[in-house]
Order: structure tokens, then sequence, then C-alpha cells
């Protein structure tokens, strides 16, 4: 049992170990096992000016885009959980489809979208359409500890002398915050990381870290794309472990 | 403060209830219910789960408006009142504690949202967390608590606001039974010297009867009998208190006619004499309700009184009674409970043993119409819990 769970965790991690070990490379191009050690491909992003307007620029996307789904997804939940109508369970189904649907299928249609209604590409346009993507993750985690929220909590709230709102600012989204973080965390990451929507839905001119990557890595095997690579992977780690540390994952991923 | 000209006001209720109704679409869940409880009284809600109970707390709460009828707080109809405009407390099952708050800021959570000082709420933790003795635990968060304290927390947080009415929704229902004895009795101390007006939900007739200075029996939405304790155990009003209150034999009888003195009743084939006003039951089929603890076992049939002769079919050690049952003829089973002290004129009966089955007071004998669709139910004694 051991060795198949250790083979199981190898094999997820030895794509990743690999990339991140051939990032630090010391040949001209991309080599594993790597040849030499040097640190010369990580001081050369920094000097690759379209590489730092692009992962500032997938910041502030992700960043927005977050924003957003933690919004609409806090939102969209409430009814999910709490409501009794019709088809409740159909509107769950279609609002966890991006997860589901080939995100290639979803970023084509988006782009079939936007051109049918006649608006231009843009950084907004590009948020909207991250948003619909990983708003499901934010809905998703929400949903899971809104239902495990005692509705007694809320009376017991009412029945103290909190109206409505801060019942809701004092009892219930303190303890949503956990679900919040975790599905923002995820949300926050795979924005970051998106390329086939942003393929589809940035502005040639408007181009994220992930589409320079695959640029870079379509021309030539540079091995700053390794660099880059690397660097992603340290910050998705790093922003999981944020949110575990901030509010305790193991509680959430318990739902 | 103006009383609502609407509400039959009788001055002195804290609360009433006036024909309140609640319909969850076709369902009526409460049905005309009408209540008055006095200031500082303990009234009780008791009734089978489906009863209506908690709809009817949650029509007083405020998290549901009545259909009809009118919730009258000290004079003021407040259906339409917020929940968090009432200064209705409540106490649930499961305590409800704020599990991201520590104990003294669950307990300040009201006094926080009164605005009150900051200086006046600190002394009201203290003055809380030794009013229910758990001193020293404002730190402590609910996790960290076993349910009796959990329990004393939700008490404490809800007397903090001083509430002019105290709602308990089953509060030891969580409760292991040892534990829930000892909380009955704490509780009830609490808010007898607090006089605070208390409405109880339970659907224990136990917990109802020990605790209350009133239990209203409810039943399908309504409330069916609404009396002391005393009253709705040796008088209940039909055969589904009778059922529901206390463990009774219901045997179903015969009515031969009514005399100036009581009833003429046969039953498992013994005619006897139940005293009571007249009127009520007529001559013919009818069931009578026997208390266990009124049924006596002897081993000669006294001269001067009624005997059923039986045969102790079952006899059970229930700490400090005997419970036994006793076999009549083919068909027909008593329940009796005997104090297991044993004295000269009072032994432990075995199984097989013959026994002669006297009733002890005929005064706490009951007699009622018979149900018509469930009559052949009874036939078989005892029901009850």
């Amino acid at each position: 049992m051991w060795g198949l769970a250790a083979g199981a965790l190898l094999y997820l991690l030895l794509p990743t170990l690999i990339i991140v070990l051939a990032s630090f490379t010391a040949s001209d191009y991309i080599a594993f096992p790597p040849e030499g050690l040097s640190l010369r491909w990580f001081a050369r992003l920094w000097q690759l000016e379209e590489v730092r307007i692009a992962a500032v620029r997938s910041l502030g996307v992700a960043l927005a885009a977050t924003a957003a789904s933690i919004v609409l997804g806090v939102t969209a939940a409430f009814p999910l959980v709490r409501g009794r109508f019709p088809g409740r369970e159909a509107v769950n189904a279609f609002l966890m489809s991006p997860l589901i649907l080939p995100s290639l299928v979803y970023g084509l249609a988006g782009l079939m979208f936007v051109s049918a209604i006649g608006v231009p590409l843009s950084a907004p346009i590009l948020v909207l359409s991250h948003v619909a993507v990983i708003v499901p993750y934010v809905i998703r985690t929400t949903a899971a500890s809104l239902a495990l929220l005692d509705p007694h909590l809320e009376e017991a709230a009412r029945s103290l002398g909190a109206n409505a709102w801060k019942t809701f600012a004092w009892v219930v989204l303190p303890n949503l915050l956990p679900g919040i973080a975790t599905g923002a965390a995820f949300a926050f990451i795979s924005s970051f990381d998106n390329l086939t929507v942003s393929l589809f839905l940035a502005d040639p001119r408007v181009e994220t870290l992930p589409i320079r990557l695959f640029a870079m890595i379509n021309f030539d095997l540079d091995p700053a794309a390794a660099a880059i690579s690397a660097v992603l992977v340290v910050l998705a780690f790093a922003v999981v472990l944020l949110a575990h540390w901030a509010v305790g994952l193991s509680r959430v991923a318990r739902l | 403060m103006t009383a609502a000209p609407t509400a039959a006001t009788t001055a002195r209720a804290d609360l009433q209830l006036v024909d309140v109704t609640h319909r969850y679409g076709p369902v009526t869940a409460v049905d005309r219910v009408s209540l008055d409880v006095a200031p500082g009284e303990f009234v009780t809600l008791l009734g089978p789960s489906g009863c209506g109970k908690t709809t009817l707390l949650k029509c007083v709460a405020g998290f549901l408006i009545p259909s009809q009828g009118q919730v009258v707080l000290r004079g003021d109809v407040i259906n339409d009142v917020l929940p968090h405009r009432r200064n209705i407390g409540i106490v649930f099952q499961h305590y409800a504690l704020f599990p991201h708050m520590t104990v003294a800021d669950n307990i300040a959570f009201g006094l926080k949202m009164r605005k009150r000082p900051r200086g006046e709420i600190t002394r009201r933790i203290d003055e809380m967390l030794r009013l229910v003795k758990l001193p020293g635990s404002g730190s402590r968060y609910p996790h960290q608590l076993s349910g009796g304290q959990q329990q004393r927390v939700a008490l404490a947080r809800v007397l903090a606001v001083e509430p002019v009415l105290l709602l308990l929704d089953e509060p030891f229902g969580a409760l292991d039974k040892k534990l829930r004895v000892q909380m009955q009795i704490e509780v009830k101390e609490l808010i007898t010297s607090l006089r605070i007006t208390t409405i109880f939900v339970t659907h224990d007739q136990e917990e109802a009867i020990r605790m209350s200075d009133r239990v209203a029996v409810m039943n399908a939405g309504r409330i069916v009998q609404c009396d002391t304790p005393t009253a709705i155990y040796d008088h209940p009003r039909d055969l589904f208190v009778a059922e529901f209150i206390g463990s009774s034999n219901l045997l179903q009888a015969k009515v031969l006619g009514e005399t100036p003195n009581g009833l003429e009743v046969v039953v498992g084939g013994l005619p006897v004499r139940v005293p009571g006003p007249p009127g009520g039951v007529g001559a013919g089929e009818a069931v009578v309700m026997l208390r266990p603890e009124n049924l006596a076992l002897a081993a000669t049939a006294p001269s001067d009184q009624p005997a059923w002769a039986g045969r102790v079919a079952f006899a059970l050690h229930a700490g400090p009674v005997m419970e036994y049952e006793i076999l009549i003829g083919e068909t027909w089973r008593l329940h009796v409970t005997q104090p297991r002290l044993q004295t000269a004129d009072r032994r432990i009966w075995q199984v097989g043993d013959r026994v002669m089955v006297t009733i002890v007071d005929m005064n706490a004998v009951r007699v009622f119409p018979t149900r018509p669709a469930e009559a052949s139910d009874h036939r078989m004694a005892p029901c009850g819990s």
C-alpha cells in the first residue's frame, strides 16, 4: 500500500520536479539532467522585458478575476445551498460546467460570443472570461462551508439583536472564510496559469505570462521558459500554502 | 406602549397567542392556537414531532410570520416585528454558539448589538459566567467545552441581554440522561430565581412534567390540553393526552349506565364503579385508563373491592420500581408498577405467580369515549411509553 502511494506521489511530482531542476541548467538550451548548475536563466528572466510585463499583467488579471469571483461565487452559493426552487440541481450543474468542459472549447465559445455581440477584445473581456472559468471553485468551496453552517447560528444572532446584515457580517461570513479563501486560492492559480482561454480571448497586445511562456517554448527551447515554469510552480505552492496556513485548508479539504 | 385594540388583552399576560395559525403551503402546521402566559410563568409546549410546537415557537421568535392570528408580547402585537427587535432569547438544542468566537465574545454578542459601553459588557460577562457556574472560562472556545458547559454558555449569552421572554427549544435533547436531569434542575432554578417568562419546547413528557408550571399538550397543530402537570397527568382530557403523558393501561370497556355516584363500567370482565361527575361518556363502548402505579397486587382477593385474577407474565427490575405484566385470562394484559421496597404486605412477584389485581384509587380511573377508528388498538393494553 505504502509503495503504491509513494509511486503515485512520485508520478504526480516528477514532471514538475524535472522542469524545476532543468531551470537551473547552465547550458543554452533546456536539458535534463541540467548540464551544470546556475541561476543565469532566472537572472535573464528579469532582463526580458516582455516576460516582466506579461507577469505583471497576469497578476493583475488573476487578482481582478479572483476578486470578482469571490463576490459572484459567495453570492451564488446562498441560493444554491439554501434556495428551494425547481431546477436547482440543473443550475448547480451548469455553474460547474466550466470545470467539466474542455477549456479549449470554452475559449473558442467565448471568442465567438464576444465577436458575435461585437465587443472588441480587451483586458476587461479577458478578466471576465477568466471569471467564468474560475468562479466554480469559489462557488463549490463556499457552498460546502455554507451547507455545514448550522442555520440556528443565524437565528441565534437575530434573536440576540443583530439585523440581517450584521448577522451576515459577524456570524455567517467569518464561518465561511475558510471555504471562500480556499476557493479563492484555487481560482487565483487557475486564472494565473490559464493558457487556453487566454489564447482565444486575449487581445494580441495583452499578452499574459502563460501565453508568453507558450510562445517561448514554441520558438526555441529557451531555458528561461523552464525558469518561468519554476517560478509558476513555486507561486502556486505558495498560494495554496498561504491559504492553508491562514484558514486551515485541512478544515475545508474534509468537506 | 399601547395595547393593540384588536388583542383581547388580559393585562397580566406577558405573552398572548390569539388564534395563531401557520400554514406551509397546503399543510397547516399550527392551527388556531391560543395561549396566555403570565409573567414569570414556565409553560411547556409538549407534543410528538410534527405536532407544530417548533413552528409555533418560530412564530413567537419572529422567524416565521403567522398566516393568521396574533402574537402579543406585553400588550403589543408583534406579528410584523423583526426577530432582532423583539428582545426574545432562544436556547437551541445544539446551543448554536458562535464557533469562531470565545465564550466571552459569545456572551458579549447581544450586548455589542445593543451598543452597550465596553466596561458594562466586561462586567456583565463576568456576572453571567458566575451565574452559570463557569467563572474564568471567558477565553475558551465553544469546541473546547463539554455539552453541559456549552449549554450553560448558551444560557449566559441569552440571559446577558435580559430578554422579556425566554424560549427553550429542546435544550436538553443533546445531553446524556444523567447530565440532562442535572441541567433540568439547574436551569429551572436559574429561571425561577430570575423570574423570566419562559416557553419550553420538548417532546419528552417526563421533562415537561418535571419543569413546568403549565404544560400545553399539542397534537396535529392544536393545543389539546393546557394545564398544570398534575392536572395533565391525573385528568387527561382525551385519549391522546392519556397515552402521551406517563404510561397507561388503556382498556376497552363497556359502560352499563350512570348512577349518582359515577359510572358503572365493565372492564376486563370485572364490574367497577368509577366515581366522578356525570356526563361525558354515554352507555356503550368506552376506554378505561388505569395508571400502572394505581394497580396493586395481592395473593388473595380482598373482600371489599373487585379484583382481577391473573398470572405474572413478565417481571422487570426497573430501579426504584418493579414493572410487571399481568395476564388476565387469555387476552388482557395489565401493566403494573410497584415500589421495590419490601414491606410486610408487599412482596416481589415472580413470573408465573398467581396474583389478584386491584385498583388502588378509583378516583384516579378515567373513562373516555372510544375513538371510532382506532378502538381495536386498545384492547391489548398496555399502551403508552
